[in-house]
């Protein structure tokens, strides 16, 4: 593989995770087939050579991490993890390839192509670090991980996930395929054909081929086995009633011919009768949202987790930590576990007490999360005709993504002056215990490329998109408007003074936001009382 | 630099000189702006947009964050019934003057980028 020499860097780096990470202590040649039990899907059957992968410390690892970040500080029974998820998928894909081959009514899959494919099922999130997407969020942003972003896009013409990033390269590192083919591959002929390159390439979305992108539309598409499970697993073990009909969905699914620009693809789709299905699981996905990911509590203790990571990274805790987070990559070597330990780690007593990634963690061991102080959503916006007020809402929903810092402060000084003249008896605030959230907007993507196949598979099939159907974009849209919320969340004690001194800050340029009451009293903060000391410091 | 967002945006504010809405085909502004991104006149202005291009059309995931976030702003907006169309809502003054005029390179560029959105995505 040619690379730069920053990519270089990172392969060295893969290699040397891989040292550790791919040592089995028990005899592979020993390892046999299981039949492994899942709440969600039932039984499935993992071959010899699953088995095998399954056991190194690369995958096991996977058992320590929470599959949903922090939910379970919100949803308790949210503890399942990323192993679960990852057997999950496999057992999606087989499923999958099973209606397909029926369908059909031949080997449409052949076996080697199976087995690639759930290979590829079983690898796809070995990139996750600590609590998932959470620490995804902050690895995603260090500059080593952009250039191999770009790399990754000028080579193979996707976009995937961070963690999918980092899957690949494991996967695609020339110690994995050696690995695999001196201890997997050897005296097994069934996996003799199975290609590793395929694997990695799966899971990053890519095909070199348009005629086999189906195959990797099964591991890494808009409706790919990845989210088929992460929807029906998240939804059971968060409790919250939400399914769709898997087996309608499944006996409906197949490949379709397409052209388009003179190339023939074939992709994954389902025909018209296959709609309702399809609909369910956007529905749910929908559904999901704002009950689950985007429920308050659940984003601000990953904010609050976010936080802590960007603190260690800048230094703060020095030497005293043993978390290092000085590369993407240093990520994987952590646990959830890591994490909570983390004050514990700490050698000096004095620095506990000051330091502010402490102060985060030891709120976050404790459930201690920060309250509300103001919901920032355009429907409690006043003046949300005003175009200035637009460009600032954006402005606002940007800083809050990209780069939050120096509003903090702003916000921090301003409840410090408040403070001041309240009393001398609270202590400052800083721009560590303020937090700035606004989810991603919900971008249904599935409407652009999920096809529904209205006619029959002939030269000129007649394909249409699902967002012509359904109107996925227009649920986004309205979910956007206004269900989607962003907030302001600081320590319990200090709720009234933040939301005052934010209100301020944002009331100013760039913003020119002002905000309706209700934005304050969803907060649980009695507006009156702040609008009766307004109305006594006037008459004063 | 201007951010692959601002850039976005004010290149559909500068078309509202021409036309007040354009075409809510995802297809077609992916592709648009793929071809912008690919033409070595325009390409240093969306040298961070990276599109998939492994599928049947170009489609960029922050390009359909940035169209979302206009749309949740207010700054463009889809009129019922048929929502077949964007409508530019707010006018090109109120932007940021940072964009346009902290580079009269970019400036030029973002105008002649809106001239070719606009004869593209005209809503008919």
């Amino acid at each position: 593989m040619e690379s730069s020499s920053e990519i270089f860097e990172f392969q060295t780096k893969i290699e040397e995770y891989l040292t550790n990470t791919l040592t089995l202590n028990s005899d592979i040649s020993k390892k046999k087939g299981k039949d492994i039990h899942d709440n969600v899907w039932g039984t499935t059957y993992y071959y010899e050579w699953e088995i095998s992968i399954l056991d190194l410390p690369l995958l096991q690892r996977l058992r320590s991490i929470h599959q949903t970040g922090l939910a379970f500080l919100v949803y308790p029974t949210a503890t399942h993890t990323r192993f679960d998820h990852t057997l999950g998928v496999v057992a999606v894909v087989d499923k999958l390839i099973d209606n397909i081959n029926k369908k059909s009514g031949s080997t449409q899959i052949e076996n080697d192509v199976r087995y690639t494919l759930r290979l590829a099922a079983l690898l796809h999130d070995i990139g996750h670090g600590p609590f998932s997407h959470v620490s995804e969020n902050v690895f995603e942003k260090m500059p080593e991980f952009l250039k191999l972003r770009k790399w990754i896009n000028d080579k193979y013409q996707v976009t995937p996930k961070a963690h999918e990033i980092l899957s690949f390269m494991i996967v695609s590192s020339n110690k994995f395929a050696a690995w695999f083919d001196s201890k997997i591959r050897v005296d097994n002929d069934k996996i003799k054909l199975v290609n590793i390159e395929r694997v990695a390439e799966y899971i990053i979305g890519y095909s070199k081929d348009p005629q086999e992108k189906y195959l990797s539309d099964i591991i890494n598409g808009h409706m790919d086995t990845d989210k088929l499970d992460y929807l029906a697993r998240d939804a059971k073990f968060s409790g919250l009633t939400i399914g769709y009909d898997i087996n309608r969905y499944f006996k409906t699914i197949d490949i379709f011919k397409r052209k388009y620009d003179s190339k023939v693809f074939n992709r994954l789709g389902v025909p018209l009768s296959g709609v309702n299905s399809l609909e369910q699981i956007i529905i749910s996905k929908m559904m999901l949202y704002p009950s689950f990911y985007h429920h308050q509590k659940v984003r601000c203790a990953e904010r609050m987790f976010e936080l802590l990571c960007e603190n260690i990274i800048n230094g703060k805790p020095k030497k005293n930590s043993k978390l290092k987070l000085n590369h993407p990559l240093d990520f994987l070597n952590y646990v959830d576990s890591d994490f909570i330990n983390f004050s514990t780690s700490i050698d000096s007593d004095n620095f506990v007490k000051t330091n502010p990634a402490i102060k985060i963690h030891q709120c976050l061991c404790k459930r201690d999360l920060m309250k509300r102080a103001i919901i920032i959503s355009n429907i409690f916006i006043k003046n949300r005709d005003n175009d200035k007020t637009k460009i600032g809402y954006r402005k606002l929903m940007k800083d809050c993504h990209e780069n939050d810092l120096e509003l903090r402060k702003k916000i921090a000084e301003e409840v410090n002056k408040i403070i001041k003249k309240e009393s001398e008896k609270i202590e400052k605030i800083s721009e560590n215990e303020i937090i700035l959230d606004f989810p991603t907007p919900l971008n249904m993507e599935e409407s652009l490329s999920t096809m529904v196949s209205t006619g029959s598979d002939d030269d000129e099939p007649k394909d249409i998109e699902i967002g012509d159907i359904i109107p996925i974009k227009q649920w986004a849209e309205g979910y956007n408007a206004v269900k989607l919320r962003g907030h302001i969340f600081c320590p319990s004690n200090l709720q009234i003074q933040v939301n005052k001194a934010a209100r301020k800050v944002l009331m100013g340029l760039p913003y020119n936001i002002l905000f309706e009451k209700t934005a304050t009293e969803h907060c649980h903060i009695d507006y009156h009382i702040l609008e009766e000391e307004k109305q006594a410091k006037l008459i004063c | 630099m201007a951010s692959n967002d601002d850039i976005i945006m004010a290149i559909i504010l500068e078309s509202s000189d021409k036309i007040k809405s354009f075409k809510r085909s995802l297809r077609s502004i992916h592709k648009f702006f793929y071809d912008m991104s690919k033409n070595p006149d325009f390409s240093s202005l969306f040298e961070n947009l990276l599109f998939d291009t492994n599928g049947q059309s170009p489609f960029c995931e922050e390009l359909d964050e940035i169209l979302t976030e206009l749309q949740s702003c207010d700054i463009i907006g889809s009129p019922n019934p048929f929502l077949k169309e964007y409508t530019i809502k707010i006018k090109k003054a109120d932007l940021d003057n940072t964009i346009f005029s902290s580079d009269p390179k970019v400036k030029d560029l973002i105008k002649e980028i809106a001239t070719k959105f606009s004869n593209e995505l005209k809503a008919s």
